[in-house]
């Protein structure tokens, strides 16, 4: 009897934790050893309370920031290939979602949109407003649409820090690096950001081993304050990991993540400013022909004061070899906000305008969700050479 | 969130209009293709109830002749939706089927909401009905606007708004404006673009916008803080902000201000006054400040009071209340028992703010060009209580 037992309890656990193995690039990390992605996996309601950013994990894994309960979710999706990516355009997604939520595109809210690269799938986490109703919905290559089912989920929930729960209320973003999940968190009370450390596996309800730090940056090389970080990646460079974060006055950072520990505040080294009266918004690398770039798009609020193009959203490339400035720098490259391109290594990308979200499917293209004179398309885009 | 539906009992106040295509009903033949825009009649049934807890319950049920074409897909005999005011097509939203001998059932993935016009269409017979379920008994919800001061620095941070009942979060800032009283004129996009609400969904923390009100920051460098010293403001908030139960707030809620001088200085617990209570009493021991504090902060363990000598590894907090006054200007200590004489500690929470996000620990932005680049403040007070006159 105790046999089965044990038996029993170690199947349990050997289902109960998710594995990935992964020998080629993903996304902005790099796994080369098996990693349990997932431990003490639930079963049932995800009972997401608001639902925000998302990204994706290796083995179908979906990172969702749960801002009204301070938390990470992180969804098996069973969503693990092959690719088969959108085979055209989708009009009128909004619309079309609205009309699948039983509402219309003004009574719902888009939080994000992310791909599975190793699906191609999209995912559009979303919001009804009239009743605050949490939904993710799905596009396959046809353009088809269906909701991820979150109450017979397999999930884990991963609370902040106890201490930070009751202020911390914007998550603003979410990403897997290779050996952890990174997670920015903006309280509601301090203009403050913290940078939040899940070690993996993530484990259902476990929140104690969640290092989180503070985040400043250096705005002219003059003034220092607390910035909250819009959006970020995790980065590599000569064997130290590093976060890069965007901010919400614009100028890109990297933070060393070694250097997160509780409680401490991180400096991060401004590397690019793109100019002020944009709110970043997404962020991805890919390689090509060689080189690294880094991909953001922004919502220009000050677009109709100075409008940069046709539209309030746009993006850029910066040649990622202006992330290898070393100290907290007060000469960061400035883009030239009269000029398509420039300073070298950074240009404006024609195919971002009017992207409001933005996602890499592969080192050739990216999903775009884009605003069509008040609609929203759903399409792919070539990344430029 | 699922919770926030499941106890309310939606009663179907109206129901099935029933429409019929022009050349619709003597043809028995399924029609599989686009649902075209039915004609609408009028006619009317006794409404039924829906309980809109169980997900489960079908919404709308077909009957299927015998003589049904099996290889029909059950969305080409029963299609729910909502019908687009503009283009007027009918677009199903997402559920579940489940058929069932001659029946045929639609389930929707989500709770249907109330106030909304759903429809469903027969495909075999042409046959449309119409739904909408009213919902009654919103109550109106209320406002308070936090900090209320007459003067606010002119690098003021942040509001807080206290509603009485969860509020539709999205996009707030949309039911939010500046007006500048002195110029009257709208101060343009004034607020940060960030969702911040508490965990139960009933305060709001609105923000200025940060990159105006920091020194040396692009946006303010370029066009200037949001504030202007001397100018007079009213903050307004749309009274058609609506509350997750339905309800709006019904009417604009203002808060009006004097923009004063900018405050670029932390709060100096050394600076305090205190007020020191005798021994053997339950008399306020009052710290007051010398500026405003945030609201919220305030309110949120701002400070912790212990007995010295204390032997605790961790220190360990006396049983007090804590009492903000409204002005944000003080605070009142009571003891749970009386006051012993003796020597107290009165540790302060590092990053309580002023209006203008100045902190204990650090002021809000600092010069790197000034060699006192960190000037830290006191973060703890040493107080003693006296005895008793005459002991």
């Amino acid at each position: 009897m105790k046999r089965f037992t044990f038996l029993g309890l170690f199947l349990s656990a050997l289902l109960s934790v998710t594995i990935y193995i992964s020998q080629a690039p993903y996304a902005n990390a790099v796994a080369e050893d098996t990693v349990a992605i997932l431990a003490n996996v639930q079963q049932g309601d995800a009972e997401i309370s608001r639902i925000g950013r998302m990204s994706f994990a290796p083995g179908g894994v979906l990172l969702v920031a749960d801002i009204g309960s301070a938390s990470i979710v992180a969804i098996e999706t069973g969503d693990i290939g092959p690719v088969k990516k959108l085979k055209e355009r989708v009009n009128d997604v909004d619309k079309k979602i609205a009309a699948a939520l039983g509402t219309d595109k003004e009574g719902i809210n888009i939080a994000d949109m992310t791909v599975n690269p190793a699906s191609g799938k999209i995912y559009v986490s979303v919001q009804r407003k009239a009743d605050g109703l949490n939904a993710i919905i799905l596009f396959d290559e046809n353009g088809k649409l269906a909701p991820l089912n979150l109450k017979k989920a397999r999930f884990v929930r991963v609370p902040l820090p106890v201490a930070d729960q009751k202020t911390i209320r914007n998550i603003s973003g979410v990403e897997f690096s290779k050996d952890r999940v990174l997670a920015a968190g903006q309280s509601n009370e301090e203009f403050s950001s913290k940078i939040y450390s899940l070690p993996l596996p993530l484990t259902h309800g476990k929140a104690g081993e969640v290092y989180s730090t503070e985040t400043y940056h250096v705005a002219h090389g003059r003034w220092e304050t607390r910035a909250p970080i819009q959006s970020f990646i995790p980065y590599q460079e000569e064997g130290e990991d590093y976060i890069v974060g965007s901010f919400a006055c614009t100028p890109i950072a990297k933070f060393k993540i070694s250097d997160i520990k509780q409680n401490e505040h991180i400096k991060g080294t401004s590397v690019v400013e793109l100019g002020s009266g944009n709110r970043p918004m997404d962020m991805f690398t890919y390689e090509k022909n060689g080189k690294k770039w880094l991909i953001t798009n922004t919502d220009r609020f000050h677009h109709e004061r100075r409008p940069l193009g046709p539209s309030q959203y746009w993006g850029v490339r910066v040649d990622m070899a202006y992330l290898q400035a070393d100290e907290i720098n007060a000469e960061a490259a400035r883009r030239v906000v009269t000029e398509k391109s420039g300073p070298n290594g950074i240009e404006v990308v024609d195919a971002l305008f009017f992207a409001k979200h933005v996602a890499k499917l592969n080192n050739d293209e990216m999903v775009i969700l884009r605003d069509n004179k008040g609609a929203l398309d759903l399409e792919i885009s070539k990344l430029p050479e | 969130m699922g919770n926030r539906h499941s106890n309310s009992i939606i009663s179907v106040t109206m129901a099935l209009m029933i429409f019929i295509f022009t050349n619709g009903c003597s043809d028995p033949t399924p029609n599989v293709g686009a649902v075209s825009p039915p004609v609408q009649s009028s006619s009317s049934d006794a409404p039924p109830t829906i309980d809109d807890s169980d997900s489960s319950l079908p919404v709308s049920t077909i009957i299927l002749p015998p003589d049904t074409d099996a290889s029909l897909e059950n969305n080409g005999l029963l299609v729910f939706g909502v019908r687009d005011g503009e283009s007027n097509e009918l677009t199903p939203i997402l559920g579940t089927y489940h058929r069932h001998e001659d029946t045929l059932s639609f389930t929707p993935d989500f709770p249907v909401l109330p106030n909304t016009d759903y429809e469903a269409v027969n495909l075999l017979t042409e046959k449309a009905t119409s739904y909408r379920w009213n919902k009654t008994s919103a109550t109106t919800p209320t406002l308070a606007i936090h900090p209320q001061h007459k003067v606010l620095p002119a690098n003021h941070l942040k509001f807080y708004l206290y509603f009485s009942e969860p509020m539709q979060q999205d996009t707030p800032w949309e039911h939010c404006k500046l007006l500048d009283l002195t110029t009257d004129q709208y101060v343009p996009r004034p607020f940060r673009h960030t969702e911040l609400w508490n965990e139960t969904g009933d305060r709001l923390t609105l923000w200025f916008h940060p990159g105006r009100q920091k020194t040396g920051v692009n946006l303010n460098v370029e066009i200037g803080p949001i504030l202007t010293p001397e100018h007079d403001y009213e903050l307004h908030i749309s009274g058609n902000w609506s509350s997750l139960k339905g309800g709006s707030l019904s009417q604009d809620v203002t808060l009006r201000f004097r923009a004063g001088p900018a405050d670029h200085d932390q709060p100096d617990p050394e600076a305090w006054n205190i007020h020191l209570p005798t021994a053997d009493t339950s008399d306020p021991l009052v710290f007051q400040f010398n500026e405003p504090l945030d609201h919220a902060m305030l309110r949120t363990n701002p400070i912790r009071l212990s007995r010295l000598p204390d032997k605790s590894p961790s220190g360990s907090s006396l049983l007090v209340n804590f009492q903000v006054t409204s002005n944000n200007q003080s605070i009142r200590i009571t003891p749970d028992v009386k006051w012993t004489a003796g020597e107290y500690e009165l540790q302060i929470n590092p990053r309580l703010e002023d209006l203008a996000g100045n902190s204990i620990e650090r002021p809000f932005e600092v010069d790197l060009t000034q060699t006192n680049k960190t000037p830290s403040r006191p973060q703890s007070l040493l107080v003693t209580i006296p005895p008793k006159n005459g002991e």
